[in-house]
């Protein structure tokens, strides 16, 4: 009848934090090659081993950027669905993914060779491109004032279909070489291999959840009706365009660091919904924790499965994605009737 | 309380009204009334401030209205809209609490005034069973006063509605206008009630205004303006208008309807 209690659903987000930290001591053990953790134990107290390298220099950054990118997108899903008032949007519904990838393969057929405060030009065009096509959607999509929803996700999926094109033809044109280097970025993966990059963004992470969160309020309002919120006291379009603002930065930079890796922004909304409802105070700590923990799993089981292969975690995503969620939906359907 | 000074507005190049100027004081209670595309709902929403005037100015006490904040002004002001859906289905009580919006930051969680207020509103409306229902699960009737319960949550002096019965039925559009007239007796609230339903008006509203095309046709208390003369060449059908046995007030029915062979 009305859903979970609120005791349960406070507990629920509280249980992403433990689930988090347990990723993080459990989830590099795991691979190719099993760790022991009391190797990796003594490493830490001082005894350098092979365990402990492996878990600290190769896994462990792996695992931390897994949650940090899967709780960007998640959280990333849960606005945009917000804001567009439709469950089915995603983090790349308004072309942000298709903007990175194009700036990403531009980079690659151009050859060009930046290095900006250790970035690398694949990321630095990747996250340019993003947010030149967010920019653009936004400001065909503004009127006088007020934004039109549907014309934001019209000119956002018609955008991504031109990209795409454009992507098409850079493939073409390209050599051998770079279109292996092309088509692995798409696939989207979570290579790393040090602590410098995920230090780098997660300033700018931090500021856009925080801002985020304090929004959750106003975010509950307006993922009900524009007049309604209007009516209760939200200046629309000035959040509208916060929010946009928080949640492409977002974006942004993960597809830039690992590049598109698709369904975790439809996924694990939808589940939260499932389980703490639609209230955006819950649902925003909850979909950057448990966004986190998914990912992060499922890029272990990336690497695992086909072991020593490595496997791109974008690959594995949209495979498990894609039938669970028609789960979800027919299951939804048959409850519904 | 609300003034609405020479008002022109346009959708487009399509304009709907040209100078149009109302007043509208404390503790009245107000229907507007007039055939589809007069421009009762625009009317409304300009005195929300849903939408801004090409010329002219809405006053809201003695301030122009977009001058306000938003927040400042739905601490004065609720607005009712003519439907209420949402994509995502929160609860009777948090769509209640939202009303507590404009009296908080963005962080702050709502306190025990707030609590009492969503609990006195509730009560009022009869929801308060509903609390932990969803939206989805409710009929068109508990809908509509869930919504009006919202809006009271703001604590305004005004209170706007457009068509908040449209979709109810007799039993439920009488509890639902009661429930607004009680209200309006106790806490001497402002209302603009937007309805098709003529009779409905005379019953509730002490002032009524008749819109015809973007423009005031009439204006005055039921007995006044009710007359065939007026209503027939707004809606244009033949009109029979007779006191009705109970309350004397007007009665207003069509006429001549061919039944057919």
């Amino acid at each position: 009848m009305g859903r979970n209690p609120i005791g349960f659903r406070i507990r629920f987000v509280l249980l992403g934090l433990v689930s988090v930290a347990g990723a993080v001591v459990v989830l590099p053990l795991i691979g190719s090659q099993a760790l022991d953790f009391h190797q990796v134990w003594n490493h830490l107290r001082g005894t350098t081993n092979p365990d402990g390298v492996i878990f600290f220099q190769v896994r462990l950054p792996r695992v931390m950027l897994g949650l940090l990118a899967g709780g960007c997108l998640s959280l990333a899903g849960v606005v945009f669905q917000a804001l567009l008032r439709n469950p089915l949007a995603t983090p790349y519904t308004l072309g942000v993914s298709s903007g990175g990838a194009l700036g990403a393969l531009l980079a690659i057929k151009l050859g060009i060779g930046l290095n900006w405060w250790g970035f690398s030009t694949l990321q630095i065009a990747a996250f340019t491109g993003s947010l030149l096509t967010i920019a653009l959607v936004y400001g065909l999509s503004r009127g006088i004032g007020q934004i039109a929803i549907h014309i934001m996700i019209l000119a956002g999926v018609t955008l991504s279909y031109f990209f795409g094109a454009l992507i098409l033809l850079l493939h073409y044109l390209a050599d051998f070489t770079e279109t292996q280097q092309m088509i692995r970025w798409m696939m989207g993966g979570l290579d790393i291999t040090d602590y410098g990059t995920i230090l780098r963004v997660l300033p700018l992470i931090a500021v856009a959840v925080v801002g985020l969160g304090a929004l959750a309020n106003t975010l509950n309002l307006l993922s009900t009706s524009e007049v309604f919120a209007l009516s209760k006291g939200v200046d629309v379009p000035r959040v509208q365009k916060w929010a946009f603002l928080l949640t492409s930065l977002l974006t942004g930079t993960v597809v830039a660091l690992t590049g598109p890796i698709g369904f975790v922004g439809l996924i694990v909304p939808h589940f939260l919904r499932m389980v703490v409802g639609p209230d955006h105070r819950l649902l925003i700590p909850g979909s950057f924790l448990y966004g986190g923990v998914f990912l992060a799993t499922a890029d272990t089981v990336a690497r695992t499965v086909l072991a020593p292969i490595n496997l791109p975690v974008g690959i594995l995503t949209a495979m498990l994605g894609g039938p669970f969620f028609l789960w979800l939906l027919f299951r939804q359907r048959k409850h519904s009737v | 309380m609300i003034r609405l000074q020479n008002i022109e507005f346009a959708y487009g190049d399509r304009p709907l009204f040209r100078d149009v100027s109302l007043e509208i004081s404390g503790g009245e209670f107000v229907g507007l009334i007039g055939p589809n595309g007069a421009g009762k709902t625009t009317l409304l929403k300009l005195m929300a401030g849903m939408v801004r005037p090409h010329r002219g100015q809405v006053w809201l006490a003695d301030r122009p209205l977009d001058r306000y904040r938003r927040n400042e002004l739905a601490r004065v002001l609720a607005y009712v809209p003519q439907e209420f859906s949402s994509m995502y289905d929160f609860t009777v009580e948090e769509i209640v609490c939202m009303g507590r919006f404009p009296y908080h930051r963005l962080f702050e969680p709502l306190d025990e005034r707030d609590w009492k207020i969503v609990g006195a509103v509730m009560k009022r409306t009869g929801v308060q069973t509903l609390r932990q229902r969803r939206l989805s699960q409710l009929s068109g009737g508990e809908k509509q006063r869930v919504i009006l319960a919202s809006a009271l949550a703001q604590e305004p002096r005004i209170l706007l509605l457009d068509e908040p019965t449209r979709a109810l039925d007799l039993k439920h559009q009488l509890q639902f206008y009661r429930i607004l007239q009680e209200e309006q007796r106790q806490s001497q609230h402002t209302v603009v009630t937007v309805t098709h339903d003529v009779n409905l008006a005379i019953r509730f509203c002490r002032r009524i205004v008749v819109l015809k095309n973007g423009r005031l046709v009439a204006d005055g208390p039921p007995q006044q303006i009710i007359r065939p003369e007026v209503l027939e060449a707004v809606y244009e059908v033949p009109l029979e208008i007779f006191p009705h046995p109970g309350d004397g007030k007007p009665l207003v029915m069509f006429r001549g309807v061919d039944h057919g062979p």
